[in-house]
């Protein structure tokens, strides 16, 4: 293969190289320069000398970190949130996604039904109607509050039920011919057929719940029922000084931690790095395998 | 939500008077006694403002006997710690509020500071609003507006006590910014505008080794700049330093960083940016389109052309201009009397303990006094009350008990200390509704500097007596980097020192409009705002010259300036 190169070709090979490390780079070394200041002694990283490497070694912020109550209980949030959250979600889209990757004839409000659901794409009640649906349906602080409005992503059924669609219709008309219902061909043909799609799917899931804040925020009612990434918010935001009240001023000398911050910044990542190396093939192959195949 | 809360009230109203009655004779006549005193102001409720005849004499102290429960919410300003088995729902405070006037308090929800804002916006445009709450200027308007709100103004006049109506009265425009059509909306708690007066910060060991006089003029405060640079203050030999530190928001006035912000610096040159002051014919106008700032921007460019400024300041924000500071890079700034305190100056200190900021008074371009301004107000909340409460006085009878408790210099000092700092726990912060002496920190300085010259702290409550411990700690000379970012604040020489100079010289300028955001405001002001500090900065940075500030004059009052102006001045006439 490498014999075969024109010059053309050579350029263009290093062009790319040098083109995706420099992507990987900039992704990469923001995270080290947090590593670094998570371990690095707080006066030195208030002077600006901890660039990748750390400045006067120190464990003391994870030391720190590992006392913060409210931190652990919003880590416990997170993890039964995505727990619960990618199961619902899973559940649903290949329950939607099945029958909407029917032809017409065999489900006939289909198309009906796929509108339905893509208009919800495209519009959405907004921020107060779905406050007080949250609200009158008592789910309010509560888990479920974080769970069931984004019960159904949409985008993920979309990819599944492409998925299912280019799956040879031979292998459920022979289930059909064996005696097997929808049920049975749902979950013991289609479904072990669709995992690496389904690894896919199951990964944009996690990560969505992973990183979603802004609903633990609005729904949740004490910073105790918060999930990680709203209680991450809510230390890293810059305070607002523009009116501070009487005893502030003590408050003011412990915000400019910053080596906590990024302490628990690179905690509350790391999970989620963790996952992406072993469902990455999938992550690939799935999505090709969705879109081109015909 | 609130009307099973209503339900619950009643329902347990019911069961007390069974319980009440049924345990005979004396305890009766209790029940009779105290039923028409807690249904007078339910009923008063009803009818929008309490008419005083129809009441009972109000008593500003005076306990529920039924026992009541109000609904809030909470916006925690910093980490509350608790003792163990205590909680925000637990704690002295609520045991004192129960035991002392019946009330117990109940949080619809609790979040941190920073999403309060965001938070409150959502209950009050689905309208789960709770009895008694706290919202900012902004939200504030929106309810009086709606008519969500209950007018206080007679409900201040006979419940409120002496000391929180003194409160009042103290915290600067902070009635006038809760008045609306003359009607008392809110009660603000704030604090008086001076702690945010502008001063300049100044790496003292530099100025003693350079040989170099404090500043007094505006052109001190160059060579000054100028020194720092070229005469390697920091002796290494390189010329890596800088002589004034300028953070990218500019200025402080709106939302802006203070270490390094540029109020202090444009006053020098009797400009106010983005204060309103009053022009020579005694309308309002804007202080940033006014001729002044022209000068002033003209000299930053010059500053900024000859290398005194950080190069790269357009990117930075507060926290990573102040690592200049840290690192002994940078000799002077302009900011605020917290400075040492945040972005922490004291972690310079460690790196090289040779570090000394100092406070100046900031200084003019000419021979007329310069005048620090302020803002028009310094309010962080304004507490209001749901129109549909039942008991609204229930606000002012928890204010005066926190005043109380805190403040009354009849209160016991165990029971003070018992209620205010408990180790290094914060137990003033369980309270929802406090109020404070507006000019409470300008207090503590006089009162330590008092306690160091007579070297007798007895009669300093507990905070002064952490401020004293600190500066004490500093003069004899054991102090380390927090003593000494306290020192600097409330010492002797500490940054309070300069505001009081400014406070009995009477030079400070507070800016002339506190009325809550106007429409044009509201929907431009963003715009502006924006506009103006890329404008500024630009001149600054040299990319366009001084004559821009007149484009961008007459592009801001085409933009909706003109009618802010006039929309400020129609509120000025009306008020």
């Amino acid at each position: 293969m490498v014999e075969h190169l024109t010059p053309g070709r050579k350029a263009f090979f290093a062009f790319n190289y040098i083109f995706l490390t420099l992507v990987a780079l900039a992704c990469v070394l923001p995270l080290l320069h947090v590593l670094a200041l998570s371990f690095s002694s707080s006066s030195a990283a208030s002077a600006g000398y901890v660039k990748l490497w750390p400045v006067e070694f120190t464990l003391s912020s994870y030391k720190y970190v590992a006392e913060q109550k409210a931190f652990l209980k919003s880590i416990g949030v997170t993890l039964e949130r995505v727990a619960i959250g990618v199961s619902v979600n899973m559940l649903l889209t290949i329950l939607i996604a099945y029958p909407l990757s029917k032809e017409t004839g065999v489900f006939r409000p289909r198309t009906w039904y796929a509108w339905i659901f893509v208009i919800t794409i495209l519009f959405n009640g907004g921020l107060i109607p779905t406050y007080m649906i949250v609200k009158y349906t008592a789910i309010m602080d509560t888990i479920w509050a974080l769970v069931l409005p984004a019960a159904v992503p949409v985008f993920n059924v979309i990819l599944m039920l492409n998925f299912f669609r280019n799956l040879p219709k031979e292998l459920e008309e022979a289930s059909f011919m064996d005696g097997a219902g929808h049920w049975t061909t749902l979950w013991r043909i289609y479904v072990p057929l669709s995992l690496p799609s389904l690894a896919t799917v199951t990964l944009f899931a996690t990560v969505g719940h992973w990183n979603a804040w802004f609903d633990g925020l609005i729904f949740m009612n004490t910073p105790d029922h918060y999930p990680l990434q709203s209680y991450l918010q809510t230390i890293i935001i810059n305070q607002d000084f523009s009116a501070m009240a009487q005893a502030d001023l003590d408050s003011l000398t412990k915000i400019s931690d910053r080596t906590v911050k990024a302490a628990q910044i690179f905690l509350g990542s790391l999970p989620i790095l963790l996952v992406y190396p072993f469902l990455q093939r999938f992550f690939i192959s799935g999505i090709v395998l969705g879109s081109v195949k015909e | 939500m609130y009307k099973r809360t209503k339900a619950a009230a009643v329902a347990s109203l019911l069961c007390l008077t069974l319980v009440v009655s049924a345990c005979g004779g004396n305890k009766d006549k209790n029940a009779e006694s105290s039923a028409p005193a807690s249904s007078a102001p339910a009923s008063a409720s009803t009818s929008d403002s309490a008419s005083p005849s129809a009441q009972p004499a109000a008593d500003p102290f005076g306990k529920y006997d039924q026992g009541i429960e109000i609904s809030t919410v909470r916006i925690l300003k910093n980490e509350l710690k608790f003792q163990s088995g205590e909680d925000l729902d637990n704690n002295i405070w609520t045991r004192d509020l129960k035991d002392q006037l019946g009330i117990t308090l109940k949080n619809k929800w609790v979040v941190k500071a920073d999403q309060g804002a965001e938070k409150m916006n959502v209950s009050i445009a689905s309208g789960d609003l709770p009895d008694v709450f706290a919202v900012n200027a902004t939200q504030l308007k929106q309810l009086a507006d709606a008519g969500q709100i209950l007018d206080l103004t007679d409900l201040y006049q006979q419940y409120a006590s002496p000391l929180v109506k003194e409160f009042a009265d103290a915290t600067t425009n902070g009635l006038a910014a809760a008045t609306f059509g003359g009607k008392l909306m809110a009660f603000p708690a704030g604090v008086a505008t001076i702690d945010n007066s502008p001063m300049l910060w100044i790496r003292k060991d530099w100025l003693t080794k350079l040989n170099l006089a404090e500043p007094k003029t505006m052109d001190d405060v160059q060579k000054i700049a100028e020194a720092f640079v070229n005469q390697d203050p920091d002796g290494d030999g390189k010329k890596d330093t800088y002589g004034l530190g300028l953070n990218k928001t500019l200025v402080w006035t709106n939302g802006g960083g203070a270490f390094g912000s540029l109020e202090g610096f444009f006053n020098g040159y009797h400009a106010y940016p983005q204060s309103w002051i009053k022009a020579s014919d005694g309308t309002l106008a804007y202080g940033s389109v006014q001729p002044e700032m022209k000068a002033a921007l003209a000299k930053l460019q010059e500053m900024y052309k000859n290398g005194l400024i950080d190069k790269e300041f357009g990117v930075k924000d507060e926290n990573k201009e102040a690592e200049l500071a840290n690192s002994g890079k940078l000799g002077m700034f302009y900011g605020l009397m917290w400075n040492t305190l945040f972005p922490s100056l004291g972690d310079g200190r460690k790196n090289d303990p040779n570090t000394d900021w100092q406070a100046y008074p900031i200084v003019s371009v000419d021979g007329n006094p310069a005048n620090p301004q302020t803002p028009a107000v310094s309010i962080d909340q304004y507490y209001v009350v749901n129109k549909k409460a039942e008991h609204p006085e229930a606000l002012f009878k928890m204010l005066n008990l926190f005043a109380k408790l805190q403040f009354d210099p009849s209160t016991p000092k165990d029971v003070w200390q018992a209620h205010s700092k408990v180790g290094d726990i914060e137990v003033w912060g369980y309270f929802p509704f406090t109020v404070g002496r507006p000019d409470k920190n300008l207090t503590i300085h006089h009162n330590i500097v008092k306690a160091l010259d007579s070297k007798d702290p007895s009669s300093l409550n507990p905070e002064e007596t952490d401020a004293y411990n600190h500066s004490l700690a500093m003069e004899q000379g054991k102090g380390d980097p927090t003593d000494w970012a306290y020192d600097k604040t409330f010492g002797r020489e500490g940054s309070f020192k300069v505001i009081d100079q400014y406070v009995t010289g009477n030079l400070l300028k507070p800016s002339e409009f506190y009325g809550a955001p106007t429409q044009t405001m509201a929907d431009k002001n963003a715009t502006l705002l924006k506009m103006e500090l890329e404008t500024f900065t630009k001149i600054i940075m040299g990319g366009s010259s001084v004559d821009d500030f007149d484009k961008f004059v007459s592009d801001w009052k085409k933009l909706g300036g003109d009618q802010i102006t006039q929309e400020v001045n129609d509120w000025a006439k009306s008020k």
